[in-house]
């Protein structure tokens, strides 16, 4: 099962790379934002597949959960910012 | 945070008796509410912790009380006293369909993502509904942007402005299946006209992240406290717990405006609390001296406290968790508000903040955009 | 392997897969609204599923309930979030790419 859960991990850290890209070409800003959200989620699940690994569930998914919640966040605060702005 | 009185004035003036009434039957709403608000929060506390023992659950059985005292009109503003557990059952029986509809919808866009580009067919469609309620609408704007191939961009009076990958899933979308079901969860209240639509004026713009706002704030408050009262077990501690709960007040003041929430936190109350949780912490540590031993040498406490040293050591790093916690948590606050009005007080009403509310309030739909896309599939 | 793990590693492959499109659309899809199609709900349903099959995975235990704690909290994040992005990208006039335009 160990294996199995690190190609997991690979795989999802190769899933990253378009998000990247997006993140770096993006054409305006809030679409590099999007991809950035897109990454934190990833990063969630990789923690915790990361906490299985080595066998420290407990205190993994505490880092997860706060990181779902600053995600969420960020997510928010940059739609607050753009709509204030009112220009991309 | 919402103390506004949200019943509508009835237009000839009641008599006393009447007065009483109305009187006795908020504070049975409102007493109701704050016991469910406990019940849930004591329950996702004891999900949380792990240690049941006594003094951890008298710990949590604090702080619930405390977050449902401070929160209490947070999780059940747009429902009655009444019906509030029969919509919690039938939401349980709703999401069941509502998650294979999920699935289904995914495949479709996974299907979508490996087809040539022209295959999509990207347009708004308006679709006016005929509910009311505020938590009504918002399950169904969450919905409709789960449900792939659609998402609400914009709720104004009471039509969703839904933006649609392709003409089919605008088509499902239209039958009004979704809607219908929403409506028998929300039965009673699908379109009560008094309370709940009142509400939704004050609160028309953002209704969406306002709702689901309010309804996380008190759970993500019980998770800090969570984390400051489990910091010798679990990543964590003083420090973090704070931070998640400036978090959720950073939260508050995205949802709901800088305004409101920095008359409820006050610059006021930021600092006492930064204070005295350095006092708390400062003071452990120099009774700690004052006992004979050295700076914050906890086993010292036990000549004070009598309950064994293993004992006085976890008292004592608790007692010094929650002064780290509370100043932490008013620093944070107090430098993200400092940083949002650009360190001008509100209550010397300045440029910055009045560019605030103006922009807050300016909920204008760029309406050539809508004309331009709205076409027919 | 027994059979709770077998069920685990499908719901997590599946999950992985909805990653995956999401990945994918993010990269293909012309304009940021149907970006957000592609990323704002796949992953909702991928994290969903992930999550789900780690707590099948672990067993009967607090932390499975942990790991539902988390994934009800994306369910109802994300697609606020999603919204709320949406909309300011609506109000900033962030124009949709549409069929008729760049189709002959």
């Amino acid at each position: 099962m160990d294996s199995f859960f690190l190609g997991i991990s690979l795989f999802l850290c190769l899933l990253i790379l378009p998000c990247l890209y997006r993140a770096i070409v993006g054409p305006t800003v809030i679409d590099r934002m999007v991809a950035v959200g897109a990454i934190g989620t990833k990063t969630l699940v990789i923690l915790i597949v990361i906490g299985f690994l080595y066998e420290r569930v407990a205190m993994f998914i505490d880092i997860s959960m706060v990181y779902a919640i600053l995600n969420f966040l960020g997510t928010l605060a940059a739609a607050r910012y753009f709509e204030m702005e009112g220009e991309i | 945070m919402d103390n506004e009185n949200p019943t509508p004035r009835t237009k000839p003036y009641p008599s006393l008796a009447s007065y009483q009434s109305i009187f006795s039957q908020r504070g049975i709403t409102q007493a109701w509410h704050f016991l469910l608000s406990f019940i849930l929060l004591f329950l996702f506390w004891l999900l949380l912790s792990g240690h049941y023992d006594v003094f951890h659950i008298s710990i949590g059985v604090f702080c619930c009380l405390l977050i449902s005292y401070s929160s209490s009109d947070f999780l059940f503003v747009h429902v009655g006293a009444n019906d509030t557990h029969l919509i919690i059952l039938r939401m349980i029986a709703y999401i069941p369909w509502h998650l294979y509809q999920i699935i289904i919808s995914n495949f479709y866009l996974a299907k979508l993502v490996f087809s040539p580009i022209s295959h999509l067919n990207p347009h708004f469609v308006p679709y006016p509904t005929k509910l009311t309620n505020g938590l009504a609408l918002v399950t169904f704007a969450n919905s409709i942007t789960l449900t792939p191939g659609t998402i609400t961009i914009e709720l104004k009076d009471n039509t969703f402005y839904v933006h649609a990958i392709d003409s089919k899933v605008a088509d499902d979308l239209l039958t009004g299946e979704m809607e219908n079901r929403i409506e028998k969860v929300f039965q009673p209240l699908a379109h009560a006209k008094d309370r709940t639509s009142t509400m939704l004026a004050a609160e028309a713009d953002n209704l969406i992240v306002k709702t689901v706002v309010r309804i996380f704030t008190p759970f993500i408050q019980i998770y800090g406290l969570y984390v400051i009262a489990h910091g010798h077990y679990s990543p964590g501690g003083g420090f973090q717990g704070g931070v998640i709960l400036a978090a959720s007040i950073v939260l508050l003041a995205m949802a709901f405006g800088l305004k409101r929430t920095m008359s409820k936190v006050t610059e006021r109350l930021t600092t006492i609390l930064c204070s005295s949780g350095v006092f708390i912490y400062g003071g452990i540590g120099l009774l700690c001296l004052l006992l004979g031993g050295n700076f914050l040498d906890y086993e010292k406490l036990d000549l004070f406290l009598k309950v064994g040293t293993p004992q006085a050591r976890s008292l004592g790093i608790l007692g010094v968790e929650i002064g780290v916690g509370v100043a932490v948590m008013a620093c944070m606050t107090s430098i993200f508000f400092d940083i949002a009005t650009a360190g001008e007080l509100p209550d010397a009403p300045s440029e910055t903040m009045q560019k605030t509310v103006e922009t807050t309030q300016n909920d204008a739909i760029p309406e050539n955009i809508l004309e331009d896309t709205i076409t027919d599939g | 392997m027994n059979i709770a793990d077998a069920i685990a590693v499908l719901f997590i492959c599946l999950g992985c897969f909805f990653f995956m499109t999401g990945a994918i659309g993010i990269l293909r899809f012309p304009d940021f609204y149907s970006r957000m199609h592609a990323t704002g709900k796949s992953d909702t349903l991928a994290v969903l599923l992930c999550l789900c099959g780690l707590a099948i995975h672990h067993g009967l235990c607090l932390d499975s309930f942990k790991l539902l704690l988390i994934a009800v909290f994306v369910f109802f994040a994300n697609p606020t979030g999603t919204h709320s992005i949406c909309r300011a990208a609506f109000r900033c006039g962030v124009k949709p790419w549409t069929k008729k335009e760049n189709t002959p």
